[in-house]
């Protein structure tokens, strides 16, 4: 699905208000999951792990639900807690790898190999230095690139992350720029080794 | 100017901020309209905007690496299957179980520890057919990959039946043809709740009697009744080995069945339960101490109400809930009860057949203007009106078998 000038996009066109007040917990799942599973797997690239924060996310919301609210508390929900889930495993993962490689234990690829063993696709390098430099990035930078990269609005986002909704495009603009930044200097490093 | 510089901006110049706004078409008309008028006459912030909308394509280009294949994204159906495994291990009760022996139970504890246990025979039955007679329901429209059909139960038809021979029918049946998960899931503990906070919790409006059966305490408490699963996922090895092993290997297994899985899923409901006094120490119906005698009412003629939402039904695969039921059917073993439960499903009006034991008697009624059945057993002085309005499934129960009072309890719901 694509959103506003081409970009991605795993959010439904269906107006907030068109839902309101309490429904089935099934009803909630079934339309949510795909976005919050599509939301965990960009953040960890793997379809088990990314499907275990799904599970975990609806799991929170099952046993301790939002307080009352509408539909849109109710997704912000949804949407904070998967992408808090993923970025912590994207993060644990660098770290992990970091560890590793200093102890020269195993490299990077060497992990992805481990984890995928269809990883020498040039794709999935690619995917996965992304992931590398988004886990670099200031923790809330992270979480707008990620938002907004799964097609939610700056209203969506102001919700998930509790900002104001007039401050999101600079906010955004900041964690585009240090992104674009990280990925040039790590291009630059790559090409001078 | 390099993009990847700290901005410089004078006070007229539009910061990068605005400049994504404008990209991503959050901004009002107004300001629009404002930075299209000086991106037309200022050359920097021109040229700025372009350097943004390169450098955000080279970065949503390098973010879109991390989207997941269309292939990686398990199906809904069996990612909430595999959630709703995890809560019902977690459950140390099955709330559907918790609300047919609750009754029993009160039964029991009525007839006296020294007359015969009275075994659970029609309420079994009842709960066990709507849920086995609603996975095999048809809904237009279940051909599509992924579906999700609301059914809401039209009415209830009685069949006689012998209890025996249904308990070894249609349950046993299917499980020769594939899997059967019926679970179910603790609700979040509430507290003694009250009517308004049942209310919020279910979503809907509880109908109160204005006339209970003589003799009933006025005290009322209110128990949740947990949320419950089905699932029925069809394998075709299976059923073709159980086939052949029945002296029915002729018979063909239409393709589309083989991993379809139907899923009910039922919502929570509420018993509420009327007695002299009612202590307050109940939570949810599938609590260790499940059944409805130890809820805490007690005096007068035990009087229940259950009030719970028709199931919701998934059918996944190819295969819609039709073929399952034509396939069943098909089938020249099939056990009469569950030939006799099927052929009595009505596809067009949504009947589910109630399946009534010899000793109780059954007729069809008319309850709050829609088409009910009254069941009563005058042996063990039981009674019980179902039906089912505006998508919700009503039963009263009483510790009584005039079907006067039941009716009039029943029609006195507001």
């Amino acid at each position: 699905m694509k959103g506003k000038d081409g970009m991605p996009s795993d959010v439904s066109n269906e107006p907030l208000a068109s839902v309101t007040g309490e429904e089935p917990f099934e009803v909630v799942f079934t339309r949510y999951y795909p976005l919050v599973y599509r939301l965990a797997y960009r953040c960890t690239g793997q379809s088990e792990e990314a499907d275990d924060i799904a599970q975990e996310v609806f799991l929170r919301f099952y046993r301790t639900p939002p307080r009352a609210g509408g539909e849109g508390e109710r997704r912000a929900w949804l949407c904070r807690v998967a992408t808090n889930l993923g970025l912590n495993a994207l993060r644990a993962r660098q770290r992990r790898v970091f560890h590793e490689e200093k102890a020269g234990s195993v490299s990077a690829g060497e992990e992805e190999a481990q984890l995928d063993p269809e990883q020498q696709a040039i794709a999935r390098e690619q995917a996965a230095l992304v992931r590398a430099i988004l886990a670099e990035l200031p923790e809330r930078q992270q979480t707008y690139i990620i938002l907004r990269s799964a097609g939610l609005s700056y209203a969506e986002i102001a919700q998930v992350t509790g900002v104001a909704a007039a401050s999101v495009g600079s906010l955004l603009a900041r964690a585009e720029r240090e992104f674009r930044r990280r990925y040039h200097e790590r291009a630059r490093a790559t090409k001078a080794e | 100017m390099n993009e990847l510089e700290p901005q410089k901006q004078n006070d007229s110049c539009l910061d990068r901020g605005l400049l994504v706004s404008l990209r991503d078409g959050e901004l009002s008309a107004d300001e629009m309209e404002r930075m299209r008028a000086h991106l037309a006459v200022c050359p920097d912030c021109s040229a700025d905007e372009r350097s943004m909308r390169a450098a955000s394509e080279e970065v949503y280009g390098l973010l879109t690496l991390l989207e997941p294949s269309s292939g990686e994204i398990p199906q809904t159906t069996l990612a909430l299957s595999a959630l709703q495994s995890k809560l019902a291990e977690e459950s140390s009760q099955e709330a559907r179980q918790a609300t047919v022996s609750s009754l029993t139970e009160h039964k029991k504890r009525l007839s006296g520890a020294g007359k015969p246990t009275w075994r659970r025979p029609w309420w079994i039955a009842i709960a066990a057919a709507v849920i086995l007679a609603l996975v095999l329901l048809p809904d237009a429209g279940v051909l599509a990959n992924e579906f999700l059909a609301l059914f809401r139960v039209q009415q209830f038809q009685p069949v006689s039946i012998d209890p025996q021979s249904f308990r070894n029918g249609i349950g046993e049946d299917l499980q020769n043809f594939g899997t059967i998960h019926i679970q179910s899931a603790n609700l979040s503990s509430i507290q003694h709740p009250t009517q308004q906070q049942v209310e919020q919790y279910l979503n809907f409006k509880l109908l109160l009697p204005a006339q209970l059966p003589p003799g009933t305490g006025h005290t009322i408490q209110f128990t949740l009744i947990d949320r419950g699963n089905g699932t029925f996922t069809f394998n075709a090895a299976q059923a073709r080995a159980y086939l052949a092993k029945t002296g029915q290997g002729n018979i063909a297994i239409p393709p589309q069945l083989d991993g379809a899985t139907y899923t009910i899923t039922l919502a929570p409901g509420v018993i509420i339960n009327y007695g002299d006094t009612c202590q307050s120490k109940a939570q949810t119906a599938s609590d260790s101490s499940s059944d409805i005698a130890s809820l805490g009412c007690t005096g007068g003629t035990p009087f229940y109400i259950v009030e719970m939402p028709s199931p919701v039904i998934q059918a996944t695969g190819k295969a819609s809930l039709k073929d399952l039921l034509d396939f069943v059917l098909s089938l020249p073993k099939l056990s009469p009860t569950a030939r006799l439960l099927l052929q009595n499903v009505n596809l067009d009006t949504g009947v589910v057949p109630l399946p009534i034991p010899p000793q109780v008697q059954a007729q069809q009624v008319t309850v709050q203007g829609a088409s009910g059945v009254l069941m009563t057993d005058s042996s063990l002085s039981l009674g019980a009106v179902v039906w089912q309005t505006r998508g919700i499934i009503y039963v009263v129960a009483a510790a009584t078998s005039n079907s006067t009072e039941l009716l009039g309890s029943a029609n006195s719901l507001r």
